[in-house]
């Protein structure tokens, strides 16, 4: 895996623990297995804590990627970047969508880089164009190609099939 | 040679072509079919799986499918979407309601429609039961080794072990039903002679032919080919 921080400019942050040591805007961290691209992360703004390793971002737009394609893309209004191993928390309204415009609606999932997952304790919601699915917790790949969901009721659009 | 009219044997009919059209609804697996109402179809259960892309969906634990008045319970669900073949498994129960209070269940162990060639199958343990009203304590009830429901010819064939009945006293027995819905005829027949009973307070009947043939209107049913059978008037 590798960090490739894109820091057009950055602000050294308070000394004080629960100040960031630094706000970077324009933050952008991308997740390399192997050499190949699995998922790439931008944010407006990136506070880091060193301490703790981590990087609280605005706005993160993630990318997610297939064999080096596009394979769906998350936005949340918040999230939270573990620098050392890459993983990633969002929340506050999470969306994923596919290339088939399957959408997946959350208020908090994480990105489990290891494993290659998303996944979410929450109430989700994945759309797709013949059916509307709702449950509880969500195991998936970022491409929403394969998904286990817990206690979901699938409803099936009437003559969409 | 002869043939026997089983008069009392006839009063079941109706109520069984209902049981059996039931079946033939094929109500268990209409997840896999495009809806013909604008009614919404839903499926629930303690977790579905969604494997490449869509290629295969299982719903597992506590599944239940509903389409009204259809709703159908079974411990697993699987659907493949390149053949369209719904698997159902464990503790089947597939129920229809009617306006009028009536309604049929069927039960079974395993299930599965192949929408290519319209074909509704229900096995083991299978049992198909029909009530005619809210209030209906008689209902008729159908078990066999297997139940197919051909759509496209309007056929249910039951095989092994066939046994109808209806309380209190009437019952047939043979290897092989089929129904035709479009002619409302049953037909029973098999390698061993078909068996029918009858109680009632006149007294009780039991015949035996090769073939047996209920029809619905006009009401009637005949045994056919080395039929034989006694009667036993009430005292």
């Amino acid at each position: 895996m590798g960090c490739q921080p894109d820091l057009p400019s950055s602000t050294v942050g308070p000394a004080d623990a629960k100040a960031p040591s630094q706000i970077l805007q324009n933050f952008e961290m991308q997740d390399i297995h192997s050499g190949v691209i699995a998922m790439k992360l931008k944010s407006i703004e990136g506070r880091m804590f060193d301490q703790s390793h981590i990087a609280d971002v605005e706005k993160p737009l993630v990318t997610f990627y297939k064999q080096g394609k596009v394979s769906s893309v998350m936005n949340a209004p918040q999230g939270r970047v573990y620098m050392q191993t890459h993983a990633v928390d969002a929340w506050g309204g999470v969306t994923v969508v596919n290339a088939d415009s399957t959408t997946l609606t959350t208020d908090k999932l994480s990105y489990d880089p290891q494993r290659q997952k998303i996944i979410s304790k929450d109430a989700v919601r994945v759309e797709k164009p013949d059916s509307v699915t709702d449950g509880i917790g969500l195991e998936a790949d970022p491409d929403l190609t394969h998904i286990k969901m817990g206690h979901e009721k699938v409803r099936m659009t009437p003559n969409a099939h | 040679m002869h043939t026997e009219d089983v008069t009392a044997f006839a009063g079941m009919t109706t109520k069984l072509l209902l049981l059996l059209s039931c079946l033939s609804n094929a109500f268990w697996v209409r997840a896999a079919m495009p809806p013909t109402t604008a009614s919404e179809t839903t499926i629930t259960s303690d977790e579905l799986e969604i494997l490449d892309n869509g290629a295969q969906t299982v719903f597992t634990g506590h599944v239940v499918l509903t389409q009204d008045p259809y709703q159908l319970f079974a411990d697993r669900m699987t659907q493949i979407k390149a053949t369209g073949i719904v698997e159902a498994k464990g503790h089947i129960r597939g129920t229809w309601k009617g306006d009028k209070g009536e309604r049929s269940v069927a039960t079974g162990a395993n299930a599965r429609y192949t929408p290519a060639e319209k074909v509704t199958e229900l096995w083991g343990d299978a049992l198909l039961t029909r009530w005619e009203t809210a209030a209906d304590t008689q209902p008729v009830t159908v078990t066999a080794d297997h139940f197919t429901a051909y759509d496209q010819d309007h056929t249910v064939h039951a095989q092994g072990h066939v046994v109808m009945q209806q309380p209190p006293g009437l019952r047939t027995l043979s290897d092989e039903a089929k129904y035709d819905r479009t002619t409302e005829t049953i037909a029973l027949w098999g390698a061993h002679p078909v068996q029918v009973h009858w109680e009632d307070v006149k007294g009780a009947g039991d015949f035996e032919g090769e073939r047996a043939w209920l029809v619905v209107s006009p009401k009637r049913a005949k045994l056919e080919h080395n039929v034989h059978g006694h009667v036993v008037p009430s005292s």
